[in-house]
């Protein structure tokens, strides 16, 4: 009896273990193999809480757009034949240098995080230098310091028109603005009134640069970032015969300039400023008389529909988020297409190959512009000029400065 | 054209006198603390950042209150947190052995009010449309609304505590209590109620700062940092423990940060305040009204 239960157990485990090599097999001979590979991961790196955190949520939420489309249409298939979705990893640095490093770190190391999107500002991401070095990933964000591009990091890019440009771009407009209320440059003084941060002293620098270029009459003053009444620093800018402005700064000082030349009777100004005019979180903590007319760069703005991929983008952002978008949320729907665009030009989602593949990437049209990737760094050369109405920023003209890839050399001298 | 000749004088002498009378207040509020408790409150930042936020997060823009009423309410509020804090947190810390380590204890008291904050009111800079926002023209002259009633309502504030010192007596109590706690204790005064009473106060102060510098710098858990520090300096170039020091230390730094930045670049405004504390370290340490030992 022993001798027949021992045969039939071992016929049984005989049998157990053919069945489970067939489910191994994915059903065996009849059954079909599976097309999805591993996920690939992308980490964000922003503000998720701080000061800046609107501008973090606008990241986190037009980096999920973009990859919900990908995974959405079966995800991306690269050389092994597979298809593979997104996964996004989301870390809060909270606009720290220090801890952007962790965070980065963190994403690559044990998120296994392909390509980091962000950090949220232009210092952070030159503190990052070393470290995207050694981690060997490549890192694109909205940063827009000249000095990134001074790095020559092969690692780092910024999918957005850097202040080089920028301040070309503003100090033609100002200028422009004037010689079309005036007549001529006649009696022109340009104030420059930047932040004291890596943000405000390299674009006060450009602006100053432009205008000594083009003969034109400026002042420049900095003020400190973490101070947010700027009453006698408008008022020494008065004083030194300013009539037209130009500013680069961050969020708080961009409200605090508006309030201060509000409050001085600085009325029907030309002013042109960063992209920063543009957020939502900046324009909700200002009055509309404030800024009534004002003008910035802005990437992207909800109410332009004349560039359908933009507008495709706002409509389906107002499908899936209750939040107004504005230009981070654009940007950063931006930078994850982009990787996706590199991951698949690449056929890996390996680190370096992804790197190498943002390298090669030209005439890409994405809803901000067309992207030609220059040596270092730069991928856009082209912004919106954006006006204030009503506390809605309107997007009423588009510059570019590269038409193609030759040009992109061209410009090298902004940057 | 001279710089000068083009600086509205008038302008920035209000300005400089708003925000001398915002740091003379904030000194107040330290002195307040100080003088009753020996401690030096570096909750204190903490405290006007929850008077904002009560004002304009709940009060103004969730409730939607009329302002008047909600200014009211942030005033009860503070005043009755000001007596929670010092019945569970002050009163205790000033019996322990180390001042220092009392001091730490306001710090962290600090960091957590100020996590409540961002817990309960979000992380995001908002402001209060529409309240002190306006400006008034006087010829050639532009005045903030804000900086003429941060004026109006500091005179009104340090005037009314001054009154409440000499002539009531819950305030000659707290005066004897500052001036020495156990003669006071010994006269019958009840010493941990009269610090309770100090403590929501200064509180309601904080609420009176938060609420006055809401339309200035919006509501954020940071939007006082600067000022609460230049606070802390005007208490120490007016003389630590001194009213009227207080006073004159909050607007001379006012005065010479305005001033000073039409003769130096603008990125050195914090650093003529600070300047002016070490100066005031180093050759006058007992502040400009030294004050009198009891």
């Amino acid at each position: 009896m022993k001798k027949f239960l021992s045969v039939l157990l071992a016929v049984l485990m005989v049998f157990s273990l053919a069945a489970c090599n067939q489910n191994n097999n994915g059903g065996g001979e009849g059954g079909e193999a599976s097309t999805e590979g591993d996920p690939i991961v992308f980490g964000v790196t922003t503000t998720v809480t701080g000061d800046q955190a609107a501008g973090g949520e606008q990241a986190v939420n037009g980096a999920t757009l973009a990859i919900n489309e990908v995974n959405e249409a079966g995800g991306i298939k690269l050389n092994d034949g597979l298809y593979h979705k997104i996964v996004l990893k989301v870390e809060d640095d909270q606009g720290d240098k220090v801890l952007c490093d962790t965070t980065v770190r963190r994403l690559v190391e044990q998120e296994g995080a392909v390509v980091i999107l962000g950090p949220y500002f232009s210092g952070q991401t030159i503190a990052l230098d070393a470290t995207m070095r050694e981690l060997g990933v490549a890192l694109i964000n909205s940063a827009t310091n000249v000095g990134i591009d001074d790095l020559q990091n092969p690692y780092l890019w910024h999918n957005r028109c850097d202040d080089g440009l920028n301040g070309v771009i503003l100090g033609k407009a100002v200028v422009d603005a004037y010689v079309a209320k005036n007549g001529s440059t006649d009696g022109i003084k340009v104030g420059i009134i930047c932040g004291n941060d890596d943000t405000g002293t390299g674009a006060a620098t450009v602006y100053e640069n432009y205008f000594k270029e083009n003969g034109i009459d400026y002042y420049r003053d900095e003020h400190d970032t973490t101070v947010d009444d700027l009453t006698a620093y408008i008022q020494k800018a008065i004083a030194a015969g300013c009539n037209c402005w130009v500013s680069s700064c961050h969020d708080k000082g961009a409200v605090a300039i508006a309030k201060a030349m509000y409050e001085q009777g600085l009325r029907d100004q030309i002013v042109y400023m960063n992209p920063i005019l543009a957020q939502t979180n900046v324009l909700e903590m200002m009055e509309p008389e404030w800024v009534e007319g004002w003008g910035c760069v802005a990437d992207y703005s909800a109410s332009d529909n004349s560039n359908p991929l933009s507008a495709e983008f706002t409509k389906k952002w107002k499908e899936n988020y209750t939040v107004t978008p504005d230009v981070q949320g654009a940007l950063y729907y931006c930078h994850a297409k982009l990787a996706v665009k590199a991951i698949e030009d690449a056929g890996s989602a390996e680190p370096q190959a992804i790197a190498d593949a943002i390298a090669k990437i030209s005439g890409y049209e994405t809803l901000i512009g067309t992207v030609y990737a220059d040596q270092y760094s730069n991928l856009i050369y082209q912004i919106g000029i954006t006006y204030i109405r009503n506390l809605v920023p309107t997007m009423e003209a588009s510059v570019s400065m590269v038409e193609s890839q030759e040009d992109v050399k061209n410009v090298a001298k902004y940057h | 054209m001279s710089v000068f000749e083009g600086v509205n004088w008038l302008q920035l002498l209000v300005t400089a006198i708003a925000m001398g009378c915002i740091y003379s207040l904030i000194a107040t509020e330290y002195t307040l603390i100080y003088n009753a408790t020996g401690l030096v409150n570096f909750a204190h930042e903490s405290f006007i950042v929850l008077g904002a936020y009560i004002f304009a997060g709940t009060f103004e823009r969730a409730l939607q209150f009329p302002h008047w009423l909600a200014i009211l309410l942030t005033l009860v509020s503070m005043a009755a947190f000001g007596v929670l804090v010092a019945s569970t947190i002050l009163n205790p810390l000033r019996n322990l052995q180390f001042v220092t380590y009392a001091m730490f204890g306001t710090m962290m008291l600090s960091r957590i009010i100020i996590e409540i904050c961002r817990l309960s009111w979000g992380s995001l800079p908002f402001t209060v449309k529409g309240f002190l926002r306006e400006s008034i023209s006087i010829g050639s002259t532009v005045l903030s609304e804000s900086y003429i009633y941060i004026i109006i309502i500091s005179v009104i504030v340090i005037t009314l505590l001054q009154l409440f010192f000499k002539f009531t007596k819950a305030g000659k109590a707290m005066i004897c209590v500052s001036q020495n706690k156990d003669a006071a204790a010994l006269m019958g005064i009840n010493v941990t109620a009269s610090i309770n009473l100090t403590v929501a106060i200064s509180s309601v102060i904080c609420g009176i700062v938060g609420i006055l510098c809401a339309p200035l710098y919006n509501v954020s858990s940071n939007m006082v940092t600067s000022a609460a520090t230049k606070g802390f300096c005007a208490g120490v170039i007016g003389g630590f423990g001194s009213y009227p020091g207080a006073i004159i230390g909050g607007i001379l730094i006012g005065l010479i940060e305005q001033f000073g930045i039409i003769f130096i670049p603008s990125v050195w405004k914090d650093a003529l305040s600070f300047g002016l504390m070490i100066i005031f370290l180093l050759i006058r340490p007992g502040g400009i009204i030294k004050r009198k030992k009891a």
